[in-house]
Order: C-alpha cells, then sequence, then structure tokens
C-alpha cells in the first residue's frame, strides 16, 4: 500500500472527510441518533423530550461515583454497589417507607388479576429500578445502574444501587442482582414487566446467568396506576403518579432519559451527571414503596393511621368497579359504580352504561332501566344504540312492554347510522334487525 | 446436456441444419404443432433464427442413503421418493457427513430434498434438541417452504415446527416461535435487524443451531451478497457465542464457479454439487429476433408487439404458457393485449393472468393454485415468478427480453417441462447489445455457466458498517496479532481491528477499554445498515405542499434527477424540483403538468489512486495486423518503428471518480424536441471506487486509427458497449458499471478506458473484469461485427452522431486487435505507475 494511511482510506470512503457544502460535524450521525429516539418505543418516557435546561441546572461530577461499595465477585472480578440504609420511618412524599406493612395482598390480585400475588410478603420482596443506555432493547443494550430496594430484618430499608464501572463488570453485577431476586419474596416494579425485566433476562442470557423472574411473583405497580387513576391523570408516568397519590415532589431531578448520555461521559473519562442519575433511580425506587402503600389500601380508602388516601377518588371507586367486574365480583362492582357516581355531579355516559350493566347482570332490571333511560335522554352518542337495545330487551322481557320495545328499536335505527361504522355498526345491525322483527312479531300477536 | 443444433422439422429457413425431426414427431404433443404452426407463420417464420432441441433426459438415481432414519426413509418413500437423483444423494451424504454444501442444478431440480432431508434426519437423531434457521430472499418462498416442512415433519409423526418468522408474524406468535420453534425460516433482512441484534432472546436456538440453508445464493451478489456474507459472520459468531457450529447448505441456481462464490459468502469453501441427476422432458428452445425496420439506425420492430404475435400461435386452451417481462408496466400491457385477443386464442379473458410484485398476497395464491390446477392457460409475469415459488411446470416459456443473467434464463427456461412431455422456450431479442448478441451466439446459453458473481464483504464501508452492527451483539476482543480480531468469523477480514478502533475514536459508538471494544450508544445500529446500501446518504423526496416524503433517490443519482428545475417522474405524475436542499439530503417538489421531462448531462473525471495488478503485451508479442500509416510515419525497412515498445495493458486498482452535473435540457415527451437548457449549480459527486483500466499504447492507437478528435468518439463507443455486454460474464447490470474514456489519459499519458464500480469502496466487479476481460472483449466484437447497423447503432456501439463516421470500423480494429493475439501476461505494477495520494 502506497503512503496514504489506512485509517485516512477508510476515513475517505465511509465519507466522513467533511467536504464542501456540508456540515462540518458529523451531522448524519446525529441525525441517525435523533432518528433512532423518535422511533423508540418502550416504557413511557420518564424525561419527555430532553430538555436541555434541565440538564443543565444538574451539576457535574468528575470520575467514580461517591460511596461505591467495592466487593469481589470471585472469578468474575468486582462489583460496585452503593449501599444506603434508610429507617422504616423514612418520609418519602407524604408516605412513610414503613407504612406497606398496612397494604392487602388482596388489593394488588383485584387490582391485577394476577392470583399469585395473593402470598406477597411485601417485607421480603425487591423493589426494582433499572438505569439503562437505551430503550430501545437488543444486545448492545446495557443496564448499568439497578436500582434494588428491601426491608431489613430490624424494620429499616436498605437501598442497594449496583453500577457498572465498565462493561467488563456486567457479568458479575447481573449475577448478584439475579441472587438478590432468586431470595427475594417477588419483585415489585413500575412497568418492568413490559421493560426492565426484559432487559435484564436478555443481558443474564447472553453473560451466562440463569434469570430469576419465573420463580418469583411479579407485581407491576403501572397497570393498577392506570386502571384506578388514568382518566384523571395527564399522563402514566411514574413521576405523575407519584406526585399525585404520595405527595412526592422531586428536586432538579434528572429524567432518565439523561442516563444514557451520563454513563457515557462518565466511561469517557469527561464530566457527568450520574450523581443524579443515582439519586433519580433512589426516588424511584422508594416511590415504588410508597405507591404499592396507596394502591394496597384501594379497597379502604385511606392510610394505616387512617387519613383518606389522596388522588381522585371518584376515578379511584370506578376503577375499583372495573376490576371487580373483571373478577367476577358483580354485586360489589355495582356498589362501587354506585358510589363512583355518587362523587361526581356530572355522570359520565361510559360510567352510567356499566353501572345499567351491572344492574342488568345483578337482576336489578328497574334500576337498569332507569339508568338506560338516563343515558338515552342524554346527549346521543355511541352509547345510545346500544342502550336503546338492552333497554328494549328489558322491556320485552322484563316489562312485556312490546310496543315500548319497538318504539326503542325504531328509534336505535336513526341512532345507528349516526354513530357507528365498521364491524360494529354491522353487528348492532344485525342485532336490531332481529330483535325489531321479534319484537314486531310480538306486539302484533299481542295485539 | 446435449448441445447439439437440433429443430422440431428441417424448415429451410432455419440456420441449424435438420437432425432430430423424427423423434420429436413421434412424440407429438401440443409444442411440436406450435413449433411447425411458428415455423409455417410467413410473418414470423424469418424472425425464428435458432432452432435447438435438448434432448428428454432420464433420471439418474441412487438408493436412499442407508444412515437414514427408517421412520424418515418410510415417508419418502410413501411420497415415491424411495430413489434420490444423483445430485440430492450426494449432497445429503455430504451434509449428512458433517460439511458444508452447495447444490448448483437448475431449477426444478429437487433442490429442496437436498436440505430438508439432512434437517430431518438431523432432529430425530437429536430427539427434537437439534434447531435449524432457513433463509430465503423472498417472504413468498418462505412461506411456500414452511408449509412443506411442516408436512415432512407431521409425517414422521412428530410434534416439531416449522415457522416463518417475518415482518408479519404477530408478536404472540414471535415468543412461541423463539423459545419452540425448530425450524425457522425468515430472511436476510430479518436475521440482520430482527434476530441477530435481539440473539439472547433465540438463545434456544443458538445454542442448537445445527444447519442453515441458504435458497437462492446466486441472488446474493453485488453489495447485497457482500452484506449478507457479513451478517453471515454475524450469524457465525453469535451461534460460536452459545456454543454452536452450525453447517451451511446453500441453493443456487447453475453457478460459474460456485466453491469461490461460496467461500466468500461464508467464509469457508463448501462441496459444490451441480451435476444434475433429475429427468426431463425433450425441450425445444428457440430465439426470435423481431424484424429490424431501420437497419441505419439499427431499431427492431417492439418486442412487446411481436410477443402478441407470437401469441397467436403460442397460448390455446390444451397447453399453459408464461411469459415473462423485465418491467412491471410492461406485464400490465401485455396481459391487456392478450385478455383483449383471448377469444381469439380460443381463451376465455380469465385464464389469461397478470402476476408481479405489488398485487395482494391472496390474488398472488390464487393465481399460482390457478396454474398448478391447469385453470389458469396464460400468465404475464415479473421475475416475481422466477425464484421457486411453486406452479407447478407449464409448456411454453416466453422471455420477452433477455433477463439479464444466464441464471435467471435457465430458472425461467426452468418453469416449463413436464416429464415425458416436449415444452418450448422462446427467447424475444430486443434491441440492445446483449440480446443481440444472444441472438446470434446462443451457445451461450447452452454452454458452462459464464456469469461470476461479484461479492466483496472486506470493503470497507459495508465492513466497518457491519462491524457496528456485529459490536452492538458481542464485545470483539483484541487478537493474538496486531489488527486481528479474537474471532473466527473475522480471521480472513484484514483491518477489523483497525477499524473498530477508528469507530471507537471517531464515532463515539464503541468503547475500547481492557483490549475490548464495546457497543456504547443509545442507538440500534442494524436499524440503519441497510444491506442493500447507501441508506444514511440518500435524498428524501418530499412534497412541498403536505410535506410528506413521496420518494427517495441514492445519492449518485440525485445530482442529475433532483437537481433544482428538475422534472421528477415517478407513476406517470410529474414533480418540478423547486429546492434541492444539498446539505441535508432532501429535495423539495411541487406537483405540476408539464409537457417536457429533464435530462441532465454530466462530466466525469477519473483519478488513479493505486494500481495493484497489471498485465501488459508488446507490440512484439502482437503486432497490429493492418496498421493504419499515417504518411508521416517513419519506417525502417518492413518493422514499425516502435517493435519493442508497448501494446495494451489492462489494470486494476483504486481510483476516484468526480462526478459534475453540468446542466440540463428540457425535452418534449413523445416529439423529443429539445426547448432549452439551463446549468446545474451543485458540488460534485465524489466516488472512491475499485477499476479495471485498459490502457493502449499510443503507437498501437494510431495504428489501429485511434486519434484524437473525431476518431476518439470510437472510444467511448467501445467503452459502452464494452460495459453493455459485461453482464454476460459478471453478474451485475450495465449501471452497476461508471466508464471513462479518456484518448489521452493524464496518468497513463496515453488511451485509456475506465469501468469502475459504482459502489463506493467497489465491491468485487473488477477484479471479475480483470479476470475475465478478454472474454467480455470477444463478446463485444461479436456484437459490432455481427450488427446489421451500417455506421453504428444503439444495438452496438452507438450511433454514429455519437461515434462518427468512422466509429464503427474503428472500434471493430480496437476489438479485434484486443481480442485476438496472445493474452497479456502478468507484470509487476512499477512504483512511478502505482498512482499517488488522493
Amino acid at each position: 500500500m502506497s503512503g496514504e494511511g489506512f485509517r485516512s482510506r477508510l476515513k475517505r470512503l465511509r465519507r466522513e472527510v467533511p467536504r464542501d457544502g456540508e456540515a462540518v460535524e458529523d451531522a448524519s450521525v446525529a441525525e441517525r441518533l435523533r432518528a433512532h429516539r423518535r422511533r423508540r418505543g418502550g416504557r413511557p418516557a420518564d424525561g419527555e423530550a430532553a430538555d436541555p435546561v434541565a440538564s443543565e441546572r444538574v451539576p457535574t461530577t468528575v470520575g467514580e461515583p461517591r460511596d461505591l461499595t467495592i466487593a469481589s465477585a470471585g472469578r468474575a472480578g468486582e462489583l460496585a454497589a452503593r449501599i444506603e440504609g434508610l429507617a422504616g420511618a423514612h418520609h418519602h412524599g407524604t408516605f412513610r417507607l414503613d407504612e406497606i406493612e398496612h397494604a392487602d395482598p388482596a388489593d394488588f390480585v383485584l387490582l391485577t388479576g394476577d392470583s399469585a400475588l395473593a402470598e406477597l410478603d411485601l417485607g421480603g420482596v425487591v423493589y426494582l429500578d433499572t438505569e439503562t443506555t437505551g430503550l430501545s432493547g437488543g444486545a448492545g443494550t446495557y443496564v448499568f445502574q439497578i436500582g434494588l430496594g428491601t426491608f431489613t430484618a430490624d424494620g429499616g430499608f436498605e437501598l442497594w444501587q449496583g453500577f457498572l464501572r465498565g462493561p467488563g463488570e456486567e457479568r458479575a453485577l447481573l449475577a448478584e442482582c439475579a441472587a438478590r431476586i432468586a431470595r427475594s419474596s417477588g419483585v415489585v416494579s413500575f412497568f418492568g414487566k413490559s421493560f426492565d425485566r426484559h432487559r435484564l433476562e436478555d443481558k443474564m442470557r447472553v453473560c451466562g446467568v440463569e434469570p430469576p423472574f419465573e420463580r418469583v411473583p411479579h407485581l407491576d405497580l403501572y397497570h393498577p396506576c392506570r386502571r384506578l387513576y388514568a382518566p384523571a391523570l395527564p399522563d402514566g408516568r411514574l413521576q405523575t403518579m407519584e406526585r399525585a397519590l404520595c405527595g412526592v415532589e422531586r428536586e432538579d431531578d434528572l429524567p432518565g432519559s439523561f442516563a444514557p448520555a451520563a454513563w457515557f461521559d462518565y466511561l469517557a473519562e469527561r464530566p457527568h451527571r450520574l450523581e443524579a442519575i443515582f439519586r433519580h433511580n433512589r426516588d424511584d425506587v422508594l416511590s415504588l414503596v410508597t405507591l404499592a402503600a396507596h394502591l394496597g389500601r384501594s379497597r379502604r380508602e385511606t392510610r394505616g393511621g387512617g387519613e383518606a388516601l389522596t388522588g381522585d377518588e371518584a376515578a379511584r371507586a370506578r376503577g375499583v368497579a372495573r376490576s371487580l367486574r373483571a373478577a367476577g365480583e358483580k354485586r360489589a362492582a355495582l356498589e362501587w359504580i354506585d358510589e363512583a357516581l355518587g362523587r361526581v355531579s356530572d355522570h359520565p355516559r361510559e360510567w352510567l352504561f356499566e353501572r345499567a350493566d351491572l344492574q342488568r347482570l345483578c337482576g336489578a332490571r328497574d334500576g337498569a332501566i332507569e339508568t338506560y333511560r338516563e343515558l338515552i335522554g342524554g346527549a346521543e352518542d355511541r352509547y345510545t344504540t346500544p342502550a336503546l337495545l338492552e333497554l328494549a330487551k328489558l322491556l320485552e322481557h322484563h316489562r312485556r312492554d312490546f310496543a315500548g320495545a319497538v318504539e326503542c328499536c325504531e328509534l336505535a335505527r336513526t341512532t345507528l347510522d349516526r354513530n357507528h361504522v365498521g364491524p360494529e355498526f354491522a353487528r348492532l345491525s344485525r342485532d336490531l334487525g332481529r330483535r325489531l322483527e321479534r319484537t314486531r312479531a310480538r306486539l302484533h300477536r299481542g295485539k | 446436456m446435449s448441445s447439439s443444433p437440433q429443430e422440431p422439422a428441417s424448415p429451410s429457413s432455419v440456420r441449424a441444419p435438420a437432425r432430430g425431426g423424427q423423434r420429436l414427431s413421434r412424440s407429438g404433443g401440443d409444442v411440436v404443432r406450435i413449433a411447425r404452426a411458428l415455423r409455417d407463420d410467413p410473418e414470423l417464420r424469418d424472425g425464428l433464427e435458432h432452432w435447438r432441441e435438448l434432448p428428454a433426459r432420464p433420471a439418474i438415481s441412487e438408493p436412499l442413503p442407508e444412515a437414514l432414519d427408517p421412520r424418515l426413509a418410510a415417508v419418502l418413500r410413501e411420497r415415491g421418493l424411495g430413489e434420490l437423483y444423483a445430485h440430492q444423494a450426494r449432497a445429503i451424504a455430504h451434509a449428512l457427513a458433517g460439511e458444508d454444501v452447495l447444490v448448483a442444478t437448475p431449477t426444478a431440480s429437487g433442490k429442496t430434498l437436498c436440505y430438508t432431508v439432512p434437517v430431518v434426519q438431523s432432529l430425530l437423531e437429536s430427539k427434537g434438541a437439534s434447531r435449524a434457521l432457513f433463509l430465503f430472499p423472498t417472504k413468498a418462498l418462505s412461506q411456500d417452504q414452511s408449509a412443506s416442512l411442516t408436512s415432512l415433519v407431521e409425517a414422521v409423526g412428530e410434534p416439531w415446527h416449522a415457522h416463518t418468522y417475518d415482518g408479519d408474524t404477530p408478536p404472540s406468535v414471535r415468543r412461541t416461535l423463539r423459545d419452540r420453534g425448530h425450524l425457522i425460516l425468515t430472511n436476510p433482512w430479518m436475521l440482520h435487524t430482527g434476530i441477530l441484534p435481539n440473539h439472547s432472546k433465540w438463545a434456544e436456538l443458538f445454542r442448537d443451531l445445527q444447519y442453515v440453508v441458504i435458497d437462492e445464493v446466486h441472488t446474493l451478489s453485488g453489495v447485497f451478497g457482500s452484506s449478507v456474507a457479513n451478517v453471515l459472520r454475524r450469524l457465525i459468531r453469535i451461534a460460536r457465542h452459545y456454543g454452536s457450529e452450525p453447517r451451511f447448505l446453500c441453493c443456487s441456481a447453475t453457478l460459474r464457479d460456485g466453491g469461490a462464490h461460496g467461500e466468500r459468502l461464508l467464509g469457508r469453501r463448501p462441496v459444490v454439487v451441480d451435476q444434475d441427476g433429475s429427468p426431463s422432458g425433450a425441450r425445444l428452445f428457440s430465439v426470435y429476433n423481431p424484424p429490424l425496420l431501420n437497419p441505419v439506425a439499427g431499431l427492431r420492430a417492439n418486442a412487446l408487439e411481436q410477443a402478441r404475435l407470437l401469441a397467436r400461435h403460442l397460448c390455446g386452451p390444451d397447453h399453459q404458457t408464461i411469459f415473462f417481462c423485465r418491467r412491471r408496466t410492461a406485464v400490465e400491457v401485455l396481459t391487456r393485449y392478450l385478455r383483449a385477443e383471448a377469444n381469439e386464442l380460443g381463451l376465455r379473458p380469465e385464464e389469461v393472468r397478470g402476476y408481479r410484485g405489488g398485487y395482494l398476497p391472496l390474488q398472488r395464491r390464487e393465481i399460482e393454485a390457478g396454474l398448478r390446477s391447469g385453470e389458469v392457460k396464460v400468465v404475464v409475469s415479473t421475475n416475481a415468478l422466477e425464484l421457486g415459488i411453486d406452479i407447478g411446470s407449464l409448456d411454453v416459456a416466453v422471455l420477452v427480453g433477455y433477463p439479464g443473467s444466464q441464471a435467471s434464463f435457465w430458472q425461467r427456461a426452468g418453469r416449463v417441462g413436464r416429464r415425458g412431455k416436449p415444452s418450448l422456450v422462446l427467447q424475444i431479442a430486443q434491441s440492445d447489445p446483449v440480446d443481440q448478441y444472444l441472438a446470434q451466439h446462443p451457445d451461450y446459453l447452452f454452454g458452462a455457466p459464464q456469469e461470476r458473481l461479484a461479492t466483496d464483504p472486506d470493503n470497507l464501508v459495508i465492513l466497518s458498517e457491519q462491524l457496528k452492527c456485529a459490536a452492538f451483539e458481542l464485545p470483539f476482543r483484541d487478537g493474538d496479532e496486531p489488527g486481528r480480531l479474537d474471532d473466527v468469523s473475522y480471521h480472513s477480514a484484514p483491518h477489523a481491528g483497525e477499524i473498530l478502533d477508528y469507530l471507537a475514536e471517531e464515532s463515539d459508538f464503541l468503547l475500547k477499554r481492557d483490549g475490548s471494544w464495546y457497543w456504547m450508544a443509545d442507538a440500534y445500529p442494524a436499524q440503519d445498515v441497510s444491506l442493500e446500501g447507501g441508506e444514511p446518504d440518500n435524498v428524501i423526496i418530499l412534497d412541498v405542499e403536505t410535506e410528506k416524503a413521496i420518494g427517495e433517490i441514492d445519492r449518485e443519482s440525485s445530482i442529475t434527477t433532483v437537481h433544482e428545475g428538475a422534472i421528477y417522474q415517478i407513476e406517470g405524475e410529474t414533480w418540478i424540483v423547486e429546492r434541492f436542499d444539498y446539505a441535508n439530503r432532501r429535495a423539495y417538489v411541487r406537483q405540476v403538468d408539464t409537457d417536457y421531462f429533464t435530462d441532465a448531462q454530466t462530466d466525469s473525471e477519473v483519478r488513479v489512486l493505486r494500481l495493484e495488478e497489471r498485465l501488459r503485451r508488446t507490440r512484439a508479442e502482437a503486432p497490429v495486423a493492418d496498421p493504419i500509416l499515417p504518411d508521416a510515419t517513419p519506417s525502417v525497412g518492413e518493422a514499425p518503428l516502435f517493435a519493442d515498445g508497448e501494446d495494451c495493458s489492462v489494470w486494476r486498482g483504486e481510483v476516484h471518480v468526480t462526478t459534475l452535473a453540468t446542466q440540463y435540457k428540457k425535452i418534449r415527451f413523445y416529439t423529443r424536441e429539445n426547448v432549452g437548457a439551463e446549468d446545474i449549480v451543485l458540488p460534485p459527486e465524489e466516488l472512491d471506487t475499485e477499476a479495471f483500466v485498459l490502457t493502449l499504447s499510443e503507437e498501437t492507437a494510431a495504428e489501429l486509427g485511434l486519434h484524437g478528435g473525431d476518431r476518439g468518439a470510437a472510444w467511448h463507443g467501445v467503452g459502452h458497449l464494452v460495459r453493455r455486454v459485461a453482464p454476460l460474464y459478471v453478474r451485475c447490470q450495465p449501471r452497476d458499471l461508471g466508464i471513462s474514456a479518456q484518448v489521452k489519459s493524464p496518468h497513463f499519458e496515453c488511451p485509456a478506458l475506465f469501468l469502475y464500480d459504482r459502489v463506493q469502496g467497489g465491491v468485487g466487479l473488477s477484479e471479475l473484469l480483470f479476470a475475465g476481460y478478454r472474454e467480455v472483449l470477444t463478446a463485444a466484437l461479436a456484437v459490432v461485427r455481427g450488427c446489421g447497423c451500417q455506421g453504428g447503432c444503439p444495438a452496438c456501439v452507438g450511433p454514429p452522431e455519437e461515434v462518427g463516421p468512422l466509429g464503427k470500423s474503428t472500434a471493430i480494429a480496437i476489438l479485434e486487435h484486443l481480442a485476438g493475439g496472445p493474452a497479456p501476461t502478468a507484470v509487476e505494477v512499477g512504483e512511478d505507475e502505482a498512482g499517488g495520494e488522493p
């Protein structure tokens, strides 16, 4: 090879030599990264759009994060973690950590539909939250920080934040994490069933560590939170939930979306914001405890000390009703939906429809007829036609009011066209056709 | 395979001597009747230039291998496969012996069995522990194969399943398939972006991966093939990580030097099985050359129109005919023609169907089923029906235009021919040099495979992008030698370590620590690395009104198609380019009604960077046969003055190509009238690549009649012709090759012809040209000699307006000289010739 070095040849071939008309920095790499970020799905973003101002407020440090405890992991090398002991009485937001003892596992079973949680020992679980180098997954994504919170025998709380000082320590960290989970009575996380668990399992398989998740129950707080409070809250992020439900206000939080950059900066020995990431992860883990303490009181609606739960009461009652309905507890569900409707002045139509449905299922047919009439009397929308059809059924079978039933069907014919399309239209239209024929025939015979 | 020319009867108008008619008459059948009717048609018979018959060939069979599991053997016997064809038996024996195998036999020779038997055998032997991965070039093929594999496994009586994994696989099924799928059928793209980057989810597959089956490996060439070779490197690497060493079972159309191709793809040489043992019925071949309408311009009658005329004989109610067209629009046009005339052909219009990519899957399945059942009598298709989709065997194949490669020709021809029944393949020649060459030299098609496949897994651009993907999947470790990686997949890749170092330092994607490179970015590289290449540099074409993308164009083409003022055409609509944001790779267009299109002109400059190989011959070895000696040339006695000097050289090396778009012309549709021209102001397009170079000494050039000025145009004519016939010997499209014909090259100081790979870094075309240029030149000479035009035309060297009045004769002289005489021999590339810094 003549004079030109391999590297400049490679640079030339990769067209990474700036040319006229092109920006000097590697625009394509930056653009490609942005494209990645736009594409990535995964868990509800912690930080939404990365706000550069937010990151600038957070100071940087240089070198190793503070207070790392280094342990030997045998042949796998060394293992670094920050370990912090907290009192059970430690306040995170308005809750104390030890309020978890008042949580009722039956509420978790109800809210998740997962019967494995019935025996969940909340004192022996690990509260899990991880920080990763990306949300898209795949073998090249590192879990560089694993926060595991556990209650200790003396009633205290230990926060263990395992940390990768370099990619070479990955196996040791994952093995320790797997061992801690395997020793626990279960895992509590927020969106972890869909995200953290998979990142950990993927990396454990790559590193030859047996993933422990199949062996322990897993309580994911994300869906229960959504189920109870989604209509009343702008989004499903952990920070939205902890603020509304546990009174947590974070100061100078660095959103999790800054985590990859913080770790990359650290590895490249640049000033980094890892301290803020440790703090962020710590807050996340503590919020898991208090959110679980909150959710475990959902049906009682009071905290252990008797104070009322915060959070939208009506949404919660309706959420409990839906959970009960899903669990087949129709009567209890009806009580809760009545309660929910009693807590609002303006009855949401969807709730009314649910109430009528439950009334029907519980045999409270007269009540159901009233509720359907309330629905039909309101603004015409997608509930009107199904309500008319249900009402027609009740009038026909329960009240034997064939004329009323026919009237409902005929009205439904006009509302159907205006409010339904596609397969739903087809289904309702078929139902309606049959019902109209039947009720007309019965009306005719009756006369 | 017989190569003796034979014909159905003995019509006096065909060139081939009459032989073999008797046998065909006895075997009877529609095809012979069709051939007779064609021969007797006064309008068509003159165009039917060649007839050739390949006689029926009996099967060469062997018993099932002893080692076969009795359950599998029983199932095969039940299916009438109590004996195997010789090539199947050989391929299976090699596979069972643990070797990598490449089976290169024609369509319909039963290649599928060559891999299904070893795969099922390994499942039986391992009691369901082993796994296999299948790569097909299209989704349709993998679905087809999934059904047949599942049926075989079920017949063996085991609950193992074949699953297709592609973009359509629902997420709910993916998990089962990852954990329990024994046979995974997918494609290179899914392997690249889905499976390998998420290998931990596929740990079960990789732990016990015994076989990797790759079908249609002749399609793996160029940028795509070079990229796939790197994907296979990654696959081998991941399998090793989980403890398996899969063997490769590859299938291909017939190939020239399949072993070398296999080695470039797999990194190790497979055993090649290419002796076809399958039987076939007698096959008749004919080439139809449409009448020359204008001998001066070399213009022939339109091939589609001719296909329509031929259809009167070729289509009918008692047999099935397939037409292959080169373009989708041609499929639609011909389908419409044939449907309109269905009654006259004795068919109902619904018995004539079109088939191409873009039809809905259900519709395609329905047409395929109609072909198998015989309900569809005529199908007009693109290459969509060329690959192994099961449509049964038909009777008549018509190729409207040469499909561009010998492999494709035989794949298409392989669509006809049932056992015990003769079939007919008719090739309609179009007006371009390769078609015309084949019209006159059909032997090319019937001889051994001629095309070499270009694949270069070590192309630095492709290798470095693929190394990013590989580093994402697992960290790399330094090897013992500097620059080498501790990874068997990359042992043959020089510089892999240096590339990783470069990426670590320049791109921030990689972190090097303690002798290992780790992926360190919040990014998923496979998503941005295209197997077809070039993607990050593509220009997006945006509608200014909706801001929506309406198209995309590659970097090289952008300066001539989306410069400001250009008319961009897509699906018959015209858009004008209002602004070309060159730096951000975006062109903004507005839809307009125009009566003109634009044609941009470019200037290219090729600069030699480094020459690596050279072949040379002297004037003494190869004196010009009939030298043109200008009066002023002094001569000493009988011998030319420069007897000892150089005659010509061929070279291979690296070049830098600068292409500048200079101006564009506005040309009216239909009349092709020039209605104005404007300048294009854009930065030049730069390309670093590899080239094949042909140089003539000044003396030889002079004696051949090649001077500057007018006559220099003949040199361009030679170049363009060579470029267009190159696909006969090197598998590529003419557009894959760039050309520059310099009458006085600044580097060589003599006439030089550069043919360069139009891919950044090159993917091996120049090496193949360097190895096979004599064949290419010989074919080019045959085209220009055999062309019926007077002074050059588009079907040979180009029209006289472009190549000058003496262009054709000068080109013939040059090609005769270069293709004749002794072959040049290897010499060292001297230091002063090697080229300087870029």
